[in-house]
């Protein structure tokens, strides 16, 4: 079977590398995207993991973003990365079906334990 | 159904007042408790309605009113508002099953909102359970033969094939189903199967 991997999403590179390379540094297979579209558009079936996303508020106000949001949802576990503080994107967030949320600035343990949470909740879903 | 009523959870007078206020002011039907413990001794678990439940309260928390009313089985869905909440406890809280998490201040129109929507769904939810209830009851009340015929109804049995195991004629049969039927209120057998499929899954 494949190994799952963790699909990073973010319109900021930096942030996406960022998180790729922490990823990476635990010996797991990361790959980034620069939109939630552009991941859909690249997402095969069986592929299995976890996705990372890197949330603004003005995302939530927009109905496709929420629309590519579902979508993606129900294809792998989706934790969101948020601004400190902002907890009606973190709502609305699990309201639309995120597992969980991460607040920025984080420690990147705290990342890490989430992604290995949400890649377990992958695996027992489809084992 | 029973009339819906928002129930108010929080230590702060004001606040309570306030909401009541507000709730009453569209129509609404509501009622106040200032302690968690005091609300959960006084609700009847088939009350329709909502839950606006402060977080942080003197006595019992939030978050524990909550823990409880899932435990008895309740259904009735929970907001909670709070002046301290941080991204942890909202993800918490919405994972524990809260239909909304609402930070003060607030906009009214926003509360009221989250609390129409927690209506609704508790107005499908309920009667969701009372068509459940009344089935049973139904299903309770039929014949022996009825029943009989009923299960084989159930299992995918051809009208021919029941009277071949129940050893009666193929119109008895027939004349059983329509009135099985028409004792649990329902038009076919198909509609039953898919009711039953429909409840099940959601256990």
């Amino acid at each position: 079977m494949e190994r799952p991997v963790v699909f990073v999403v973010s319109a900021d590179a930096e942030v996406s590398d960022s998180i790729k390379d922490l990823v990476e540094s635990t010996d797991l297979p990361a790959e980034t995207f620069i939109s939630l579209q552009a991941f859909l558009d690249a997402f095969m079936p069986g592929h299995r993991g976890c996705l990372v996303l890197d949330v603004h508020k003005h995302d939530l106000a927009d109905t496709e973003w929420h629309a590519s949001f579902t979508a993606a949802c129900a294809l792998l576990p989706g934790l969101l990365i948020t601004d400190r503080g902002d907890v009606p994107t973190a709502v609305h967030a699990v309201k639309a079906g995120a597992i969980d949320v991460v607040q920025k600035p984080y420690r990147d343990q705290n990342l890490l334990d989430s992604i290995r949470n949400a890649l377990q909740l992958d695996a027992v879903a489809h084992g | 159904m029973d009339e819906q009523t928002v129930f108010i959870i929080d230590d702060d007078v004001a606040v309570r007042d306030s909401i009541q206020e507000l709730v009453e002011s569209v129509g609404l039907c509501a009622q106040s408790y200032d302690s968690g413990q005091a609300f959960l001794d006084s609700f009847q678990p088939e009350s329709s309605g909502c839950v606006v439940l402060d977080v942080r309260m003197a006595g019992m928390s939030g978050l524990l009113v909550q823990e409880k009313l899932n435990e008895s089985g309740a259904g009735i869905p929970v907001i909670i508002i709070t002046g301290h909440g941080d991204v942890p406890m909202a993800v918490r809280a919405l994972q524990a099953g809260a239909v909304d998490f609402i930070q003060k201040p607030y906009r009214d129109q926003l509360l009221l909102d989250s609390i129409n929507n927690a209506l609704t769904v508790d107005a499908a939810f309920k009667r969701s359970h009372t068509r459940d209830k009344n089935l049973d009851q139904h299903i309770a009340a039929l014949t022996k033969r009825e029943k009989q015929v009923l299960d084989k109804l159930l299992g995918g049995g051809t009208s021919k094939q029941i009277a071949r195991d129940l050893g009666i004629s193929p119109r008895t049969v027939e004349a059983h189903r329509q009135n099985l039927l028409h004792k649990l209120e329902v038009g076919s057998v198909r509609e039953l199967i898919l009711h039953r499929f429909v409840r099940d899954r959601g256990e």
